[in-house]
């Protein structure tokens, strides 16, 4: 009860942030949840971790409808027509969209948004206006970091005119992502990354990689999760190896024995978190997305995260003090990092779950960014800030990680911002990483408000403003302003003019 | 062939389009007053170059080139004053261009004429100094005439084969509005030429000259004006 009240009178919650909040407190109320001792045991010690899902799972922790099938048949419970212009559109996008459930409480996936708008869009400053204002109305309602939209992989009008918005607009909110391959023109991609050193968005999603592992579309949920269209994922819990690494006397005891037994008690967990959402939650036979074809139950999976691989990999080889000897800089910690991983992805793969049909009964491995009070792990397989190496030894010794991931890993890099008159050169980097393998790439300049924090991302200034004890909308922030105070994630290698 | 070399840059913003790999060769026959890297200089004779610059052979060094191959638009040969050493920069150049990759050159242009028809053949762009106009100002300021560096810039601009043109602007002691009006007059003639006019930096300079500073941005954006309207189509400061 107290923690309702401090809930009530905490004078930096806006309104709806309070409901949110309240909204958890009711749901940890209850424990329904059938729990093995030593999945709980894991749980304590912070080696398993569902990063606050809650108790009693009444939605899919992340969902991805289908707003192609929406655009082409509007919504009965709605009562909303197909669109026949661009204000029908925008409207009806936005309608939807506060009907969109995840963990967050708000969508985190937008859709598509240049290819669903484009029918309706010409090429004036009629269009242009409107789509300025549907995402300003985005970013002013939708008031949370991990509302993610996505663009491309091919220039269109319309794509064109949301990154123009996204350098006036300076916005947190939505994330954004451009699905880049070979034909992603060169106008669009440069576009692209000349709006990214602006305003840290979008990224760059490897559209080849994701196709491929995806058997076709897909979308980028939350922070750069791959997800079938339709779908989502029930729920994520995350494995953290840093943790699980002190538990360990040597790399014997760590692969044999410590690492089964926790993805075996991750995998039960997680399996029980899925079972009540389907079978005990009304969601799946209730709600109108469901019922409207919007979500289909057999496009959901569920994903496994892992988190602090690098530091995991320096306790192993019995944390060296030279940098040379680090994860990021050896290549024997590379090859252990991988032979780790592959390991993961080997006892992941055994375990089948009947739910997951969209990834035939498997989960589907993760690289989990990290929560705002980590502070001993590093994010999914990233090399720890403040020991990164020059781009191109982090980019190859990065990618290798990637094919691991469907459901997402990627790189943040952060550009000085005289970089900016030299966008190709970022672009060449972006092509050269891709070619190599890397499934999601970012990049920022460091004099943009916007920044990336993990994968979200969040504006300084508002950081600023929330540690002077002011109210912020998004609330997201102190998510960022506890990664910026406990993980240095505003002090990222700063990519100079030479590498 | 073996070349002395001070450091090679896998990934460069600054030194052409794009991401370029920049490979910085040893020496130069230009002794500027404001040079900012005087250490690039001493290739045997007068003076020994530091521990910095080791001896590679050309292949060893395309061949490092080709690991950043998926990463670059290209290689930039840099300097100290590459053509200083010519027959192992035709080397290095014709081998990458055997390895189909783009090199682009940072010259002063001060070499003998037939030498510099022959290397622009294994070269795809040019990136070359004007330092001064006037021939006297130039023998003043870094000890040549610039006789040929005009003859080896007027035949690169007929090849198309310039990328970019820098002048380094140092108030009171150079006459920079004729550099920039005679300088502007020979790039016009190919609208695809940037002009790049280089804001002197005192630091890391010798202190040769005590007086000498920096120009102001008013300055150095009325010299960019100037060179527009003598008709040159890009002109930047950095």
């Amino acid at each position: 009860m107290s923690n309702v009240l401090t809930i009530i009178g905490d004078p930096l919650l806006t309104y709806g942030q309070k409901l949110v909040a309240l909204a958890r407190v009711a749901e940890n109320s209850v424990d329904v949840l059938t729990i093995s001792q030593a999945a709980q045991e894991l749980r304590q010690a912070g080696v398993i971790c569902d990063l606050g899902e809650g108790n009693a799972p009444y939605r899919p922790r992340y969902t991805v409808p289908d707003y192609d099938l929406f655009m082409r048949q509007g919504s009965i419970f709605l009562e909303l027509s197909p669109p026949e212009s661009l204000e029908d559109a925008i409207h009806n996008l936005l309608i939807l969209y506060k009907q969109v459930p995840s963990i967050t409480t708000f969508p985190v996936y937008l859709g598509n948004i240049d290819i669903l708008l484009n029918p309706f869009v010409e090429e004036d400053e009629v269009s242009y206006r409107a789509i300025k204002r549907f995402l300003l109305h985005i970013d002013r309602t939708l008031t949370d970091s991990f509302c993610h939209a996505n663009l491309g992989p091919q220039e269109t009008v319309a794509g064109r005119m949301i990154l123009r918005v996204q350098r006036e607009l300076q916005a947190a909110v939505p994330n954004l992502t451009l699905k880049y391959d070979d034909s992603t023109s060169q106008e669009m991609a440069l576009d692209a990354v000349q709006t990214a050193l602006l305003t840290a968005k979008p990224s760059f999603a490897n559209n080849a990689i994701f196709r491929h592992d995806f058997g076709g579309d897909y979308a980028i949920a939350s922070c750069y999760n791959g997800l079938a269209i339709g779908g989502g994922s029930y729920t994520l819990v995350r494995l953290n190896l840093s943790r699980l690494a002190k538990l360990a006397q040597d790399y014997k005891m760590f692969k044999d024995t410590l690492l089964p037994f926790a993805v075996r008690h991750m995998l039960s967990y997680m399996d029980e978190r899925v079972r009540f959402l389907v079978e005990e939650s009304s969601f799946f036979a209730s709600n109108f997305l469901v019922t409207e074809g919007l979500l289909r139950r057999d496009k959901f999976t569920a994903m496994f995260g892992v988190v602090g691989l690098a530091e995991c990999i320096n306790a192993l080889r019995g944390n060296p003090a030279g940098l040379g000897d680090r994860f990021g800089h050896n290549a024997e910690a590379t090859a252990l990092g991988v032979e780790v991983v592959a390991e993961i992805e080997r006892l992941v793969g055994e375990h089948t779950n009947p739910y997951l049909e969209a990834t035939h009964g498997k989960y589907l491995l993760h690289a989990q960014v990290g929560i705002d009070t980590d502070f001993d792990c590093s994010p999914g397989c990233r090399i720890p800030i403040g020991e990164e190496p020059t781009l191109y030894a982090h980019i190859m010794q990065s990618a290798p990680f990637h094919k691991f991931f469907p459901s997402g890993i990627g790189d943040v890099f952060s550009f000085d911002a005289t970089v900016k008159s030299n966008p190709e050169f970022v672009l060449d980097i972006l092509r050269g990483a891709m070619k190599n393998g890397l499934r999601y790439f970012s990049a920022y300049s460091s004099d943009s408000d916007v920044v990336r924090i993990t994968g979200y991302l969040v504006k300084k200034s508002e950081m600023e403003a929330l540690a002077r004890g002011k109210q912020v909308r998004n609330s997201a922030v102190t998510l960022g302003k506890g990664a910026a105070e406990n993980q240095g994630v505003l002090h990222r290698k700063l990519r100079a003019q030479e590498e | 062939m073996q070349g002395y070399c001070r450091k090679i840059i896998p990934f460069s913003s600054v030194d052409g389009p794009g991401n370029r790999t920049v490979i910085f060769l040893q020496g130069c026959n230009f002794h500027c007053f404001y040079c900012h890297n005087p250490e690039t200089q001493p290739l045997g004779g007068s003076g020994q170059p530091d521990a910095d610059v080791v001896s590679r052979d050309h292949m060893e060094l395309v061949a490092e080139v080709l690991l950043y191959r998926d990463f670059i638009r290209g290689v930039t040969l840099s300097g100290g004053e590459c053509t200083v050493q010519l027959p192992f920069l035709m080397a290095l150049c014709q081998e990458l261009q055997n390895n189909k990759i783009e090199v682009f050159i940072d010259t002063n242009g001060h070499l003998a004429h037939a030498d510099f028809r022959r290397l622009c053949q294994y070269v795809d762009a040019c990136m070359f100094d004007i330092k001064a106009m006037d021939e006297a100002v130039h023998l003043q300021l870094t000890g040549q005439s610039n006789n040929l560096v005009l003859q080896n810039l007027r035949y690169a601009i007929e090849l198309q084969k310039i990328y970019e043109i820098r002048t380094v602007i140092v108030p009171d002691l150079l006459p920079n509005c004729h550099t920039v009006i005679e300088a502007s007059r020979l790039i016009s003639r190919d609208p695809r030429i940037r002009y790049k006019l280089i804001k002197f930096r005192p630091r890391g300079v010798q202190a040769l000259l005590p007086t000498m500073h920096m120009p102001s941005d008013d300055y150095m954006v009325e010299l960019c004006t100037l060179a527009r309207s003598c008709g040159v189509a890009t002109c930047l400061t950095v």
